[in-house]
């Protein structure tokens, strides 16, 4: 949804060319519910579903400037697309050698991240359940983690993480692309870039309530995209949805032939 | 007193919903969007041809990995 809005827009029309790749199957790739085009949509905040979205700036040599793991908000996908645009003046820079070069790449995207806003920072916090994720899966190893001690508290029920538990999801990208001076883009390693979280994001844009609470029942038996088979419960999930359906067919089955004993045909046409 | 308290008391009821509430963006104003982004510039579905476009133009290029079509099921 961000690249539809200002200023995101009129600066993908004007100053980049653009284009996309369906990652269905790859295996990188995440799960997510599908969502049509007419459906209801939400924002959420930077960096949430790297697994499912991934936005390069690529030189047009194929040397990735920067890559935002993710949804990102209009106006800081912006500042990311410039900074992908002066690192560019750097790799084409005929002067510089390339260790001069990577040298730059990184003290750019250090300096970029702490020019981030306040306000940027804050539509930057991990979501809830990627930080319990990493707090279960790897909470010594992770580098999003910036405080093991302090990131346990999320694996309580209830507890939300104190300040200076986890990196921003603008530190965790800014991190990992200064360990990435100018790769070309076949080289870039995408599994490792985008492994934080949890694999399966949704937001459930079409089961919410008109107060944008979540129907539960409805979001079960949402049907998923993505790498459903690698998910973890997805074998028990497809086994539930299978036996509501034989549940209703059943349902009907018998509901019919209660009218049809009856003589009503045009309804037992209809049940089936 | 006690009238203040209570209306103080059926505000928050109505209120903190409303504040924690995630802002819903509504089907046909998404659809609209989509159609915008989808029709608004051009979308190339090969690297290789959108990387020449960017030699030609001298304009970097911004590949995007999705799950599903830009104008499309997501």
């Amino acid at each position: 949804m961000s690249l539809s809005q200002e200023p995101a827009f009129s600066v993908l029309k004007n100053d980049f060319v653009t284009g996309y790749q369906d990652i269905t199957g790859e295996s990188y790739a995440g799960v997510s519910g599908v969502h049509m085009p007419t459906g209801n949509a939400v924002a959420t905040t930077n960096g949430a579903g790297p697994h499912n979205l991934q936005t390069f700036v690529l030189a047009p040599d194929g040397t990735v400037m920067t890559c935002l793991p993710g949804y990102w908000a209009p106006q800081d996908l912006v500042s990311e697309l410039r900074l992908g645009q002066d690192l560019y003046k750097v790799w084409t820079d005929r002067s510089l050698s390339r260790a001069d070069k990577d040298q730059r790449f990184r003290y750019m995207q250090q300096a970029h991240l702490r020019s981030h806003p306040p306000q940027e920072a804050r539509r930057s916090k991990m979501q809830g359940f990627d930080q319990k994720y990493e707090a279960k899966n790897r909470l010594q190893t992770s580098d999003c983690i910036l405080d093991s001690r302090l990131a346990s508290v999320v694996l309580e029920k209830g507890m939300k993480p104190p300040m200076g538990a986890f990196k921003t999801t603008d530190q965790i990208m800014h991190d990992r692309m200064m360990q990435r001076p100018f790769v070309p883009y076949q080289q870039f390693d995408v599994v490792a870039y985008t492994d934080y979280g949890r694999p399966f994001y949704n937001k459930n844009e079409d089961q919410r309530t008109a107060t944008g609470e979540v129907n539960k029942d409805l979001a079960k038996g949402q049907p998923l995209m993505g790498n459903t088979a690698q998910m973890p419960g997805m074998a028990k999930r497809a086994r539930r949805q299978q036996q509501g359906q034989l549940a209703r067919g059943r349902m009907m089955n018998r509901g019919a032939g209660y009218y049809a004993r009856r003589g009503v045909q045009t309804f037992v046409r209809a049940m089936r | 007193m006690k009238k203040y308290l209570l209306s103080l008391a059926a505000l928050t009821l109505i209120a903190i919903p409303q504040v924690f509430a995630v802002p819903l963006i509504k089907g046909d104003v998404a659809a609209y969007r989509v159609r915008e982004l989808s029709t608004g510039m051009d979308w190339y579905t090969s690297l290789p041809q959108a990387l020449q476009e960017g030699a030609r133009t001298g304009k970097l290029v911004v590949w995007i990995h999705m799950l599903g079509k830009i104008d499309g099921a997501t």
